[in-house]
């Protein structure tokens, strides 16, 4: 099981997370929501390493990540794909692939796990050799996903995989989501989609200013009205409409 | 698709040999000699550099630091004991009575800065981007200062002469074919791979499980290496070498080098060593004056600076990524993207097309 316990993160005086505590069983699909500022980048970059926490912890199966470097925490079977994508835009399709299994030791089965992985989304096959700065958004999503599958983690963490993309990309994301999840790998979502992520969840956490103001499974949320109440917050702000983050 | 590879790998090699080709031209011309070998000493610099700079995208200002540790190593041990015993007063015996080899005087160059190179990445590669870059300035500064003050070794502000070589073309021609092979070979590697996806994004990188700190100490170490042999050929093809010779002169000739051909590609380090030479002889001829069609027409001094510099911001603003556009030689001859596609993640049901989103339409025109 992945824990974070009570996390605290400052970047200066800004406090961005106010002692979050959210658990990740193995093989479950979480969602974090919440609106801009919430944290929610945060916490993903904190419990992959690249944001040092204030204090609090995360542990993975009770062995200690927090303070941990990023690219020591990939090889305790954890993927991060950041926000934004961040593919290696000069390098080719192929050469994203490779860099995926860098922490792999089996070399031979990692080549074919990427083989396996442009079936799997055959669009990376087809253009193996071209840049992949030059594949549209949706087939940089598929690229960044695959590319972290590729470490073999037991847990992957997808930041805002759905932002900059049309609808109809956006479905077809969460789809891959919902087939990686059935395949056994748990997943921590953070997304602003907040009504298509809670649903497809098995859990959620709405994140408010650094604080976790509800959390439930999308019957408790949605019937309940937690999720629009958290996301309301005091100021009474209009929720997001649907289909937000989309191009 | 592997013969394609190495029909590649092949062609990636072409500007190599096309710049040997240009350097044993010039060598027939007995006014061209000296220019030509310098190039190729420069070049060594040049690429060696590139293995650092262009792989990681750090900007080093400190390599000309190597290329002094080289060329003094080199020339300490190859000089001959009785010219040693008359320009360092107070050397260590063991020093002056050593002599050995110009070839092997080279590659000791090489390797006592890849040493030196060692010991500096291990606290320089833990800094990133414009620090690192500083740091590396500092260390510039260090080495000058050691240098040029460590009288009974390196004979401190005083010049060491008589450093034997020889005054052929071959020698560093062949070494800047072998650092040339190193540089492209090293960038095909797994560690040049990681290290160039930290160039483009290090929390990426890191993200994936790439040790940056470490890629980056590789190739930093095996830069030293091939600018230190730079430095040990310079201080064998001009036969003397001196502690400012390897100061800021130099390290903004060799960046103006590598930024000006592009410094994400070993042909891009070859083409500006190339045109930055070739167009700093001509106007240093200019400024001595030249005599055509019987008018002698002498250029104002300082003129090949200026223009020099106007040459760098004139490729800077037309192409940010030098004349080569940070490609490979076999990148010339590789197809544009196609055009815009529409298609989704194949899931069932998903048959919807739809219009490109605007990353997709840059994507297309860059």
């Amino acid at each position: 099981m992945l824990e974070v316990d009570s996390l605290y993160v400052a970047y200066g005086p800004v406090t961005a997370l106010r002692g979050v505590s959210i658990k990740v069983e193995k093989g479950s699909f979480v969602g974090v929501v919440g609106p801009n500022g919430a944290g929610k980048s945060t916490l993903l970059n904190t419990i992959a390493g690249v944001v040092k926490p204030k204090s609090g912890s995360v542990t993975l199966a009770g062995s200690k990540l927090s303070g941990a470097r990023a690219e020591h925490i990939v090889g305790k079977h954890l993927s991060l794909v950041p926000e934004g994508r961040r593919i290696f835009g000069q390098m080719t399709v192929l050469e994203n692939l490779q860099l995926g299994t860098t922490v792999r030791k089996d070399r031979e089965q990692a080549r074919t796990h990427i083989t396996e992985m442009m079936e799997v989304f055959p669009i990376l096959g087809r253009f193996r050799d071209r840049r992949a700065g030059h594949l549209s958004g949706g087939e940089q999503q598929q690229l960044a996903i695959a590319r972290a599958l590729l470490a073999r983690p037991e847990y992957l963490l997808l930041d805002e995989p759905s932002a900059g993309l049309a609808p109809v990309i956006v479905d077809s994301v969460f789809e891959v989501l919902k087939r990686l999840h059935n395949e056994g790998v748990s997943i921590l979502l953070v997304e602003q989609v907040a009504h298509r992520t809670v649903e497809t969840a098995d859990h959620s956490y709405v994140l408010q200013h650094g604080n976790i103001v509800a959390r439930g499974t999308a019957s408790e949320l949605l019937q309940g009205g937690l999720l629009e109440a958290a996301y309301l917050g005091a100021d009474g702000a209009a929720p997001e409409p649907e289909g937000a983050g989309q191009a | 698709m592997l013969k394609n590879r190495w029909a590649t790998r092949v062609i990636d090699m072409v500007p190599v040999a096309l710049f040997a080709i240009i350097v044993l031209l010039a060598m027939q011309s007995p006014d061209l000699q000296t220019p030509a070998r310098v190039m190729v000493v420069n070049a060594v610099m040049v690429v060696g550099s590139y293995i650092f700079i262009g792989n990681s995208g750090i900007l080093s200002f400190g390599h000309i630091g190597f290329a002094a540790v080289g060329a003094y190593v080199s020339a300490l041990a190859t000089m001959s004991p009785r010219i040693k015993s008359g320009l360092l007063d107070g050397a260590p015996a063991w020093l002056v009575a050593i002599e050995i080899n110009p070839a092997l005087g080279i590659l000791l160059g090489g390797l006592g800065a890849a040493l030196v190179g060692w010991v500096v990445s291990l606290s320089i590669m833990r800094l990133s981007g414009l620090s690192a870059g500083i740091a590396t300035l500092a260390m510039l500064v260090m080495i000058q200062v050691v240098v040029g003050n460590a009288d009974p070794i390196t004979g401190g502000k005083n010049s060491l002469i008589g450093i034997p070589g020889g005054t052929d073309v071959y020698v560093p021609l062949l070494w800047l074919i072998a650092i040339c092979v190193l540089a492209y070979v090293f960038q095909h590697t797994r560690t040049g791979r990681r290290l160039r996806a930290s160039r483009e994004d290090e929390v990426a990188a890191r993200s994936i499980g790439i040790k940056v700190t470490h890629e980056r100490r590789v190739s930093f170490v095996l830069s030293a290496f091939a600018v230190g042999i730079g430095g040990a050929l310079y201080g064998q093809v001009l036969g003397s070498i001196n502690a400012d010779a390897f100061y800021f002169t130099l390290t903004f000739a060799v960046l103006l080098m590598l930024v000006f051909g592009g410094m994400n590609s070993l042909f891009g380090a070859l083409v500006g060593t190339l045109v930055i030479t070739v167009l700093g002889e001509v106007l240093r001829r200019w400024e001595r004056g030249v005599e055509l069609f019987g008018f002698m027409f002498t250029g104002q001094a300082g003129i090949r600076e200026i223009v020099l510099g106007i040459a760098m911001l004139v490729v800077l603003f037309l192409f940010r990524e030098g004349l080569t556009r940070g490609r490979e030689f076999s990148g010339l001859f590789k197809k544009r993207p196609q055009a815009i596609r529409t298609t989704v993640i194949p899931t069932a049901g998903s048959k919807e097309k739809r219009e490109p989103v605007q990353e997709e339409k840059e994507a297309v025109r860059s």
